[in-house]
């Protein structure tokens, strides 16, 4: 897919040949909606990726990754080989002592304990090696006029019809009701690029059925209770 | 955490056709302190539910003593481990509530120390403390994993404690509460809109701390 950079200006002059009245919002509060709809996209997405390495100490089962970097860790590896993703809850009911300071080996497991800290079991038994961090970036935003964003060249039209929606929010009405279908163009572009988008019911209720799920059978209890029986 | 809650209000005083305005709002409709309140109840409420972001902190547990209270202002312990200073073992405390152990042991508030805390409970008051039904016989720590907020907002430009990426849903939250104000404000179907759009920062982060929603 072609790459393209434009600049925040031109994100914004672009928004505005959308919205039809352009001196119903300024500069800045157009340069928020365009900040606020990249956050949205890399949310959606995991667009922007970052890694980061980190000094593993003897023992030491937590780690806490340096604040506002990551949005969300995706990849742990140790020594070049990657860990394998479980549960804390999963990690405390199989094995309860997990975090013991004896607990020491070549590390196995990594745990998402929150968006920027994580825990690995064994705990290292050897200082000062790598654990290298794979995830998805803090948004980088753009804040001068003349600052870049580089996305790919398709996205341009979801991603500024994306922020036509957000502006008209403030006019309300049925207008702004009717840049619904904009919101719902973003949600799908993003299940491009992110296919586990898609099984979720989060993207089931922005944009409704997909086509697969359409042709499924409707099952409805008869009602309201027994069991389900099809029409 | 960069952003700040001047950001989002400047953002919301967009959304409302108010004038940007740091002390105060230009119309009469709201007042500045019942977004900050706002602000803060979303804010709460966004980190309770998602655990997104959690503080780790060592509590010292004493002989004896039921009720203890983290540091940063918590609102809600996610992960609670008694460690035991003779040994250094651990043990997982798990949650019950005061019903389960007022039926399960009447006088446990003056029942004498057991070997290890086995079960915790939050307290309403303080809110953001949590007692052990059973408390220690012997000194050790509680490995506490909790929500914890680090500064309650003004909108004078303290930083949020939700990570930047997910802040814009702490707006859709704020701007749900100030449309139900009743009166001549009430726009019944833009907040719901803002409810749902704060649902859905919800369900994303949830999703985010499964690692479900990964690119793949």
């Amino acid at each position: 897919m072609a790459y393209t950079t434009l600049t925040l200006q031109e994100f914004r002059n672009e928004v505005r040949t959308h919205l039809g009245q352009p001196r119903f919002w300024g500069d800045a509060e157009l340069d928020c909606l365009v900040r606020e709809t990249l956050r949205q996209w890399n949310l959606l997405t995991g667009y922007w990726t970052v890694r980061q390495t980190i000094t593993a100490s003897i023992g030491e089962h937590w780690y806490l990754l340096s604040g506002g970097t990551f949005t969300l860790i995706s990849r742990v590896s140790w020594m070049g080989k990657a860990l394998h993703p479980v549960s804390l809850a999963e990690r405390d009911h199989a094995d309860p002592g997990w975090d013991e300071s004896t607990n020491v080996g070549t590390p196995r497991l990594w745990m998402p304990v929150a968006l920027d800290r994580f825990a690995i079991s064994p705990a290292p038994d050897l200082s000062g090696r790598p654990i290298l961090v794979d995830g998805v970036s803090a948004t980088p935003t753009p804040i001068l006029a003349t600052d870049t964003i580089n996305i790919d060249d398709g996205l341009v039209e979801p991603l500024t019809h994306y922020t036509k929606h957000l502006a008209l929010f403030k006019v309300g009405s049925d207008l702004f009701a009717s840049t619904e279908p904009e919101r719902k163009e973003l949600w799908e572009a993003a299940s491009a690029y992110n296919s586990r988008l898609k099984s979720t019911n989060l993207y089931r209720n922005v944009v409704g059925k997909t086509p697969e799920r359409a042709f499924r059978p409707d099952f409805k209890a008869p009602g309201g209770t027994g069991p389900r029986t099809s029409e | 955490m960069s952003r700040l809650d001047s950001d989002l209000i400047t953002e919301m005083q967009d959304a409302l056709i108010e004038t940007r305005n740091a002390s105060s709002m230009t119309t009469d409709i709201w007042t500045l302190d019942e977004l900050v309140d706002s602000l803060n109840d979303r804010q709460a409420s966004f980190l309770r539910q998602t655990g997104c972001i959690l503080t780790r902190e060592s509590i010292t547990g004493y002989i004896g003593v039921h009720r203890y209270e983290p540091a940063s202002n918590s609102v809600g312990i996610r992960r609670l481990v008694w460690v035991r200073r003779s040994d250094g073992d651990r043990h997982p405390v798990h949650r019950a509530t005061t019903w389960e152990s007022d039926n399960r042991n009447p006088t446990w508030m003056r029942g004498r120390a057991v070997t290890r805390p086995r079960t915790f409970g939050e307290t309403l008051t303080p809110a953001d403390a949590f007692e052990v039904f059973e408390a220690p016989n012997e000194v050790g720590s509680f490995d506490a994993l909790y929500v914890g907020i680090s500064s309650a907002l003004t909108g004078a430009g303290v930083a949020l404690t939700v990570p930047d990426d997910f802040a814009h849903y702490i707006k859709w939250g704020v701007l749900a509460d100030l449309l139900l104000k009743r009166g001549q404000p009430e726009d019944r179907a833009r907040a719901a809109y803002c409810e749902a759009r704060f649902e859905e920062g919800i369900e994303l982060a949830k999703l985010f701390m499964t690692n479900e929603v990964r690119r793949g």
